[in-house]
């Protein structure tokens, strides 16, 4: 009986797995698994993260060298004229000064489209020939601006795509034809009185950045800020960022009352574009709700720029997004700056 | 004592069993496998077709100059026989003396991956065609293109179309059954807009 049982026992060990046995086989099976899921996972997350970061910044970085190149052409033509007294029978002048009858503009996004446009907007004009009947000339006088616009993709994408719509920071540009550049509208009445041109609508004229009908289209997605430092040839000098023509950014070159700049274009002009990648915008995208990233308090000083640069990045990297910062001082080739432009007293 | 015979080996009908049951779980896999397979192609044409756009983009720019992007209308070079399509595309640039001159290879986008012509504004509305002396299967022969123009400051000659919304595209699709004017499941859509060149690309 007892010899039976013993080969029983053996015999059974010999036939079949134990439970233990099959328990342990299935553990280091899915332990080694499980390492390798992970594994796949990794290398699949470190090429998505790659990938979107190659492809999201160079469309930024070709955007960015748009902009820069179509800025460096930007011109006021400036002349010298007389300014005469108005509205008097006898014509005298008044004072002899600098006056021109473009316009070169960096201003506040917000006060032209509302929150949906944070930063700045740039508009200037340059001879870029970009015309709908002549375009074999060249040098036609264009006006071109960029902004960032929160907004979808809905007008801008093929038609036959039927996807829910994307909404992201884009950066925009304003590109109208010379046939439309109203540049002129505006001033000709006031000149013809002998008044300084005064501007206003020319870059208002298809700006709305929803609609594709118009002369603004989608330059780059994921542009967060844009950033744009009129500045005199005066360098920056280590911390020191303010810029004396621009206070707070914002530079009219119509502007009457500070004649330092009036009828100039700065002769440099800091362009610094933040941009994230896809994967960033899609983890930020809370339907049409414009996610914060650039805080209204932020860019409104340039005496704060490198600190505000400095607390975007923060911020950024807080929120685990990816991101990177272009930056560059662009010489615009047309300006003749100079601190002394006619009368003193306006 | 001697241990049973048949508790030794796995009997024909154990391995019988075991064999069909892979083969079984095989034969679900596999269409699954090749669609993905076939869906790495696509994308990997696509992003060949959006790279050599921005390829040519920037040559524009960088070289000051006009560069042509021509779509090859040619046989499938497996199947000499097979009917002539846009399935090749060459970038050309304006050199010293004004002529338009090649800077890439010819560059075909591979079966089972296709340009869907019908639905592809960009081909159809291409501002530049004519005939260009290519090397297909080791032989100099004249195709038809189609194409259209990067000028230097990044724009291209398409000018914009007129119906809303629509700018100029290429839909690549995989499989000649998806040739059709609807637009499959699957697809890879190159977008070009015409005033600042910028191409993007839209997948499901």
């Amino acid at each position: 009986m007892k010899t039976f049982l013993l080969v029983r026992r053996r015999v059974a060990r010999h036939t079949a797995f134990t439970i233990p046995e099959l328990l342990v086989a299935m553990t280091i099976l899915s332990m080694l698994l499980l390492m390798l899921a992970g594994m796949i996972d990794q290398v699949q997350k470190a090429w998505t993260y790659s990938e979107s970061r190659v492809s999201q910044f160079r469309e930024a970085r070709v955007a960015f060298d748009i902009m820069a190149k179509n800025l460096s052409q930007a011109s006021l033509n400036s002349y010298w004229d007389y300014r005469y007294e108005t509205q008097k029978s006898v014509q005298v002048p008044k004072s002899y000064r600098r006056t021109a009858d473009l316009q070169f503009l960096v201003v506040d996004g917000e006060k032209v489209l509302g929150k949906n446009a944070p930063t700045q907007m740039l508009f200037f004009q340059a001879p870029l020939g970009f015309s709908r009947k002549y375009p074999s000339m060249n040098n036609l006088l264009n006006g071109r601006g960029y902004f960032v616009y929160f907004g979808d993709d809905t007008n801008f994408k093929p038609s036959i795509i039927k996807s829910v719509p994307k909404f992201r920071y884009r950066l925009m540009e304003f590109r109208p034809t010379t046939e439309d550049n109203m540049i002129y509208q505006d001033s000709k009445p006031m000149r013809d009185k002998g008044e300084d041109p005064a501007f206003s609508e020319w870059f208002k004229l298809g700006l709305d950045p929803t609609n594709s009908k118009t002369n603004t289209h989608p330059l780059a997605d994921n542009i967060v800020a844009l950033v744009v430092t009129p500045r005199d040839t005066i360098e920056e000098k280590g911390q020191d960022t303010s810029s004396k023509i621009a206070p707070s950014y914002e530079f009219d070159s119509s502007n009457h009352v500070v004649s330092d700049f009036r009828s100039q274009v700065p002769p440099l002009v800091r362009l610094t574009l933040v941009a994230i990648d896809e994967t960033s915008a899609i983890r930020l995208e809370n339907g049409s709700t414009m996610p914060s990233v650039v805080d209204a308090s932020m860019f409104s000083n340039s005496k704060n720029y490198l600190s505000d640069i400095e607390n975007l990045k923060q911020k950024l990297s807080d929120q685990r997004l990816n991101f990177k910062v272009f930056s560059s001082l662009v010489a615009i080739r047309s300006s003749k700056w100079s601190a002394f432009s006619g009368d003193e007293n306006n | 004592m001697k241990p049973h015979s048949s508790s030794k080996a796995f009997s024909l009908i154990e391995l019988l069993i075991v064999i069909s049951v892979i083969g079984i779980l095989l034969a679900i896999a596999a269409p699954n496998v090749f669609s993905l397979l076939n869906a790495h192609t696509l994308t990997g044409e696509g992003t060949l077709l959006r790279n050599k756009l921005t390829l040519a983009q920037q040559k524009a720019l960088s070289g000051n100059a006009d560069v042509e992007f021509r779509f090859f209308k040619m046989a499938d070079l497996e199947n000499a026989e097979s009917e002539s399509q846009y399935r090749s595309f060459q970038l050309f640039m304006h050199n010293s003396v004004g002529e338009m001159e090649p800077i890439t290879e010819l560059l075909r986008i591979k079966p089972p991956v296709y340009i869907n012509e019908r639905m592809s504004t960009l081909i159809e509305g291409g501002t530049a065609s004519g005939k260009y002396e290519v090397t297909e299967g080791g032989k100099k022969v004249e195709r038809e293109y189609k194409g259209f123009r990067f000028k230097p400051d990044g724009s291209t000659d398409l000018g914009g179309r007129s119906s809303a919304g629509d700018t100029w595209y290429v839909v690549l699709v995989q499989g000649t059954e998806n040739l059709g004017g609807t637009l499959p499941n699957n697809y890879f859509v190159v977008q070009l807009d015409p005033y600042n060149g910028r191409v993007s690309e839209y997948r499901p």
